[in-house]
């Protein structure tokens, strides 16, 4: 399968458009999973984003570990990017300790569903956007810890200890979630002064 | 809710991967379009099934079609290869359900589907082939009344039947009508557009231009595609029926009769527009009209009994049948006809009102029709003719509406005798008012540029109301006509009032604004008070337009004496709403223009209340609140503008304002998203109202930019100032203080992205220019000076930052004793001192800077990005220490 993939990106590269179409229906369901819960509506151009990675750095993957793992490695990477470019005004974004409630991006739109899983959701976005990623990929995509290692590039040690951390920092922001019973405030880390607005609008004749 | 360990691990895995279906497969065409361009609809497999590829036809938003061969049968196909749903999702189980009901049905007027299956993960049908094109397409050959007729019947046939078996269409249209070389119709496409809800949303996500190549054999088009031919029901989200099939066929048949669709939108239908060609059979277009018919009830009991009241063959025999009865028997026919004509045939009496229309030769008949039609194509090439269809059928209705209005008042008088001659006279009055305006209008597209044209088909739906003519109270607040000697003079002045409006709704100020002095001056000579207003008032609003905000103002205040005086009420009002925002808002001093905005309110109410003004001065009152620094009344205010524009007219261009300045608002409470939603909203109410280039488009477009930027979409928002900066710079020219504060943007976009030397730049004498534009003491002035202040000391030159920074104050503290600008500009300052060493003076102002966010955001002070740059800050220059 890998060395499939590996194909498809070479021939991508080559100007065959029909396997760049076979390669993002094979991963489009993981890159839509991985983002959503990230990035609100920029979801379309990080998975876009990632597949143009993809075909910039095709010799990085030399099939150390699965695809899929190299490929959510990718998507990382460019989610990182894309927060601290958002960042502009933060030298450093420490991404073991910002969730993504803290970047900005508000949880409204998490797909209604029971109240219960909303909640969940909501305090996914709480914890730190890594522990927030790991989770993901454990539970949902059922990466192996070796996987999950690989795709953030951190000893296996590291990652199960990182799980669990970030377990427990779920369920604390879950408490935290129900007791404080509604959404978060959004807040945006910017910006310098802002000129206010034009309001040629409500015209006069 | 359960938290231990293994409750939580369920949960975590319950709650992830969902089919979120419609969203994810729109993701996923965006992204494939986005990567792969245009190139997607040419990836297809040599082979679909058991059918071998041989040409691609044509695309659309819902697949692609080719012409592909079946080797078992040996015969050609039309192999249509729907996109969207992947793999076996509920929307292609959907689909395939109903394509495979429609493979059932067999007809000489439909397309024949012969297989519906699923290759390669994608449903596809294979269908009849057809040599042939679309019945839009054919319908550009310019064919005979009669031969429309028949193909339509046809087609009208190929829709009874699939009815007859339980079939509905749902997205009946001239794309899904094929005439082939024999010109026979055949309908396509039976059932695709499965759920209107969803159809409508994929309509906004994906309707990339039609495009077909050669003649066009099986059309696709995008799923439902264009709300245009969808009844009100339909549009409203009811399931679709028969009878909406039949309301779409009727949309059909009057845009291939006339030309036009009879609506401008189907959402609230009101009497269909547009005339036959010549030798349409009569008794079709009333016919058509009760298939037209809002309430679904109110059309034909079926497809075949409209097809029945069209079908010129029967009715031909049955007017032989009368003929040979005789007179009676013709009779009996004309009453049948009556029943379902709009207009009652009565045969002419000679009345006194007849010839109104006469007053409209040379203004809307046939010949300057034809003459504003080729304006249009000069004024601009490509979109002339598009634009010139959009406002046409308006201004037809308009131009027949007044000769309407105009007759009735007439035979209410002269005729009827039910009203009084003074009531006739201000009737007459009020209507050759709205002639002017209308004349106007038509006048100027003797000489249209490309950015008016754009403009006119929402300046066509904005003439002024025609039923305030027929309104006591209203006609009771008209001023007296001015004395015999005088009244041509004043005549003139007024026409050539209105032109100089005319010229400034389409967007064309300058031009305006240069030709205003001379007829002021020639208004203010004659001895007539009312118009001495009326000169005032638009020399105020062409002022404001042109950034003279002072001299607006002078004017504004004369125009509300003159106005005063001759008790001239509506007029008073408008003035003192515009006043207000120009006091409160153009120059700064809101606490003023609320005041007169609260004088404003109390004349409406004096003249018995005027939604329009009224929903127009509660907007204004949100500008005012915001620039006063109160940012929840404000939104509260334009939350109510909102609400009374939409009972007005969910259409108005107004909206798109309203709706732009809470988009603002709210983002200044920091509720980024919903001022996204709020601002895309006003964007596509704008775009579909105006053309690219009005400078309207402009002021949301800089708004967008400044959201776009909030949420870190710089490039995008880079784009949006340019694209600003280039149609306010084309309409205002560079000294405008719009032009000017949009370069002030544009650097501080730049300050954020961390380009100080382009920031710079760009700011370069900014804060000079807009203090010669705007005063000394214009908040706009202070945050120039905040902003150049920033460049200094990013830049490491703390010296020269502390002396703008200190400037900015000076300006600030004046022009905006509370705003979160202020605030900034105290924190920034204090940074600076702090680098310089003056630690005690720092401390000072950024306890300032603090006290200001808590005086300004009150409750939405934590958490808030200006508050937590401000601390970032002051915790740098710290630990530089």
């Amino acid at each position: 399968m890998s060395s499939n993939d590996v194909a498809l990106i070479e021939a991508w590269r080559g100007g065959d458009v029909r396997a760049a179409d076979t390669l993002l229906r094979r991963y489009f369901d993981e890159l839509w999973r991985f983002f959503r819960n990230k990035v609100d509506d920029a979801a379309e151009e990080m998975i876009q984003r990632t597949m143009t990675a993809l075909l910039k750095t095709p010799a990085q993957f030399r099939g150390e570990c699965s695809f899929r793992t190299y490929l959510f490695r990718i998507a990382k990477s460019e989610l990182y990017r894309f927060y601290r470019e958002r960042q502009r005004n933060t030298d450093r974004v420490d991404f073991g300790s910002v969730s993504v409630a803290d970047m900005g991006a508000s949880p409204s739109s998490v797909a209604a569903r029971r109240e219960h899983e909303r909640a969940l959701l909501i305090a996914l976005r709480r914890i730190p956007l890594e522990s927030q990623i790991l989770l993901e990929w454990h539970y949902w995509e059922d990466l192996t810890m070796t996987e999950i290692a690989q795709a953030l590039e951190i000893p296996v040690g590291t990652a199960k200890s990182r799980i669990r951390r970030a377990r427990e920092r779920l369920e604390q922001a879950l408490h935290d979630t129900i007791d404080s019973g509604d959404q978060l405030s959004s807040t945006l880390q910017n910006l310098d002064g802002w000129a206010k607005q034009l309001r040629e609008a409500v015209a006069g004749g | 809710m359960a938290s231990s360990k293994p409750g939580l691990d369920t949960q975590l895995r319950g709650a992830g991967p969902k089919e979120d279906g419609l969203e994810k497969s729109m993701a996923f065409s965006a992204v494939r379009r986005a990567l792969l361009g245009a190139q997607t609809e040419d990836i297809t497999e040599d082979a679909i099934g058991k059918y071998r590829v041989l040409e691609r036809l044509g695309a659309g938003g819902m697949g692609a079609v080719f012409a592909a061969w079946d080797p078992e049968l040996e015969r050609r196909v039309a192999l249509k290869v729907l996109t969207g749903g992947r793999e076996a999702s509920e929307e292609q189980t959907l689909i395939m359900r109903e394509a495979k009901a429609a493979a059932q049905l067999s007809h000489p007027n439909v397309v024949t589907v012969f297989e519906v299956g699923v290759a390669q993960g994608r449903v596809f049908l294979a269908m009849e082939y057809i040599r042939g094109e679309t019945l839009r397409a054919w319908a550009q050959t310019e064919p005979s009344a009669s031969d429309r007729v028949a193909v339509l019947l046809a087609a009208g046939r190929g829709l009874a039947a699939a009815h007859e078996q339980g079939l509905v269409h749902r997205d009946f249209k001239p794309d899904n009508v094929l005439v082939d070389d024999k010109r026979q119709a055949k309908v396509v496409d039976f059932g695709l557009a499965h759920s209107t809800t969803e159809a409508l949303e994929q309509t906004s996500a994906d309707a990339p231009a039609e495009e077909t190549r050669g003649p066009t054999l099986t059309q696709t088009g995008p799923r439902s595609g264009t709300p245009d031919y969808m009844a009100p029901e339909q549009l409203r989200g009811r399931s679709a029926d028969a009878r909406t099939d039949q309301f779409a066929f009727a949309v059909t048949a009057w845009e291939l009769l006339c030309g036009t669709r009879p609506f401008e939108d189907n959402v609230s239908v009101e009497a269909p527009r547009g005339r036959p060609v010549a030798g349409t059979p009569r008794g079709i277009m009333p016919a058509l009209t009760k298939a037209l018919s809002e309430d679904p009830a109110a059309r034909f009991a079926s497809m075949q009994a409209l097809l029945d009241a069209l079908d010129p063959a029967p009715r031909a025999a049955r007017r032989n049948r009368w003929l040979l009865g005789g007179a009676a028997a013709l009779s009996v026919g004309a009453v049948a006809w009556g029943s379902t004509a709009a207009a009652p045939m009565t045969a002419d009496v000679i009345t006194p009102c007849t010839d109104l229309d006469a007053q409209l030769d040379g203004v809307w008949d046939t010949p300057s029709r034809t003459a504003y039609a080729g304006a249009f194509t000069q004024a601009d090439p490509d979109a002339g003719d598009t634009l010139w269809a959009e406002a046409e059928p308006t201004l037809d209705a308009y131009a027949t509406a007044w000769v309407g209005a105009s007759t009735e008042a007439c035979l209410a008088t002269r005729v009827r005798g039910e009203q009084s001659d003074e009531t006739f006279t201000l009737r007459t009055r009020c209507l050759h008012r709205r002639l002017r305006a209308f004349t106007a209008l038509t006048s100027r597209f003797a000489d249209l540029d490309a950015a008016a044209a754009s403009s006119v088909p929402s300046v066509a739906q904005r003439l002024p109301s025609l039923d305030a003519c027929a309104d006591p109270e209203r006609l009771a607040a008209l001023v007296p006509p001015p004395p015999d000697e005088a009244a041509d003079t004043v005549e003139q002045l007024r026409e050539e009032l209105a032109s100089l409006n005319a010229s400034e709704q389409l967007g064309q100020y300058k031009r305006s604004a240069d030709a205003t002095p001379e007829v002021v001056n020639a208004a203010m000579a004659v001895d007539y008070r009312p118009l001495h207003a009326e000169a005032k008032q638009w020399e105020g609003l062409i002022f404001r337009r042109m950034g003279e905000f002072e001299k607006a103002q002078a004017s504004l205040e004369q125009a509300e004496l003159h106005a005063i005086a001759s008790g001239h009420d509506h007029l008073l009002a408008e003035v003192l709403g515009l006043q207000a925002l120009v006091v409160g808002n153009n120059r700064s001093q809101p606490k003023e223009g609320l005041a007169i905005a609260d004088r404003a309110q109390a004349v409406i109410e004096r003249v018995g209340g005027d939604a329009d003004l009224s929903a127009l001065l509660a907007a204004r009152r949100g500008v005012l609140h915001r620039d006063a620094g109160d940012l929840q009344q404000a939104k509260a205010a334009f939350e109510d503008a909102v609400s009374q524009i939409e009972a007005i007219n969910p259409q108005s261009v107004q909206l798109g304002d309203t709706l732009s300045n809470l988009a603002t608002v709210t983002m200044q409470l920091g509720d980024l998203e919903t001022a996204v939603d709020l601002q895309e909203r006003a964007l596509k109410q704008f775009e579909t109202k105006h053309g690219e280039n009005h400078p309207a488009v402009g002021s949301v477009v800089a708004n967008r930019a400044t959201v776009l930027r909030k949420l870190g979409r710089l490039d995008e928002a880079s784009e949006s100032f340019e694209r600003a900066g280039k149609i306010f710079t084309a309409s205002l020219g560079e000294t405008h203080p719009n032009v000017i504060a949009l370069r002030l943007n544009r650097a501080n976009l730049e300050l954020e992205r961390e380009d100080y030397e382009l920031a710079t730049t760009l700011l370069a004498d900014v804060p000079e220019q807009l203090q010669k534009a705007l005063g000394e003491e214009h908040p706009w002035v202070g945050m120039a000076f905040s902003s150049r202040g920033r460049c200094w000391a990013e830049r490491g030159d703390h010296d020269s930052a502390r002396g703008d920074y200190a400037r900015a104050l000076a300006v600030l503290e004046k022009a905006a004793p509370k705003s979160v600008e202020l605030g900034i500009a105290y924190c920034q300052h204090a940074a600076s001192l702090s680098v310089l060493g003056e630690q005690a003076a720092a401390r000072a102002g950024f306890a300032r800077a603090y006290a200001m966010f808590e005086t300004v955001l009150g409750d939405e002070l934590e958490g808030h990005p200006e508050l937590e740059s401000c601390r970032a800050l002051q915790a740098e220059v710290a630990s530089a220490q």
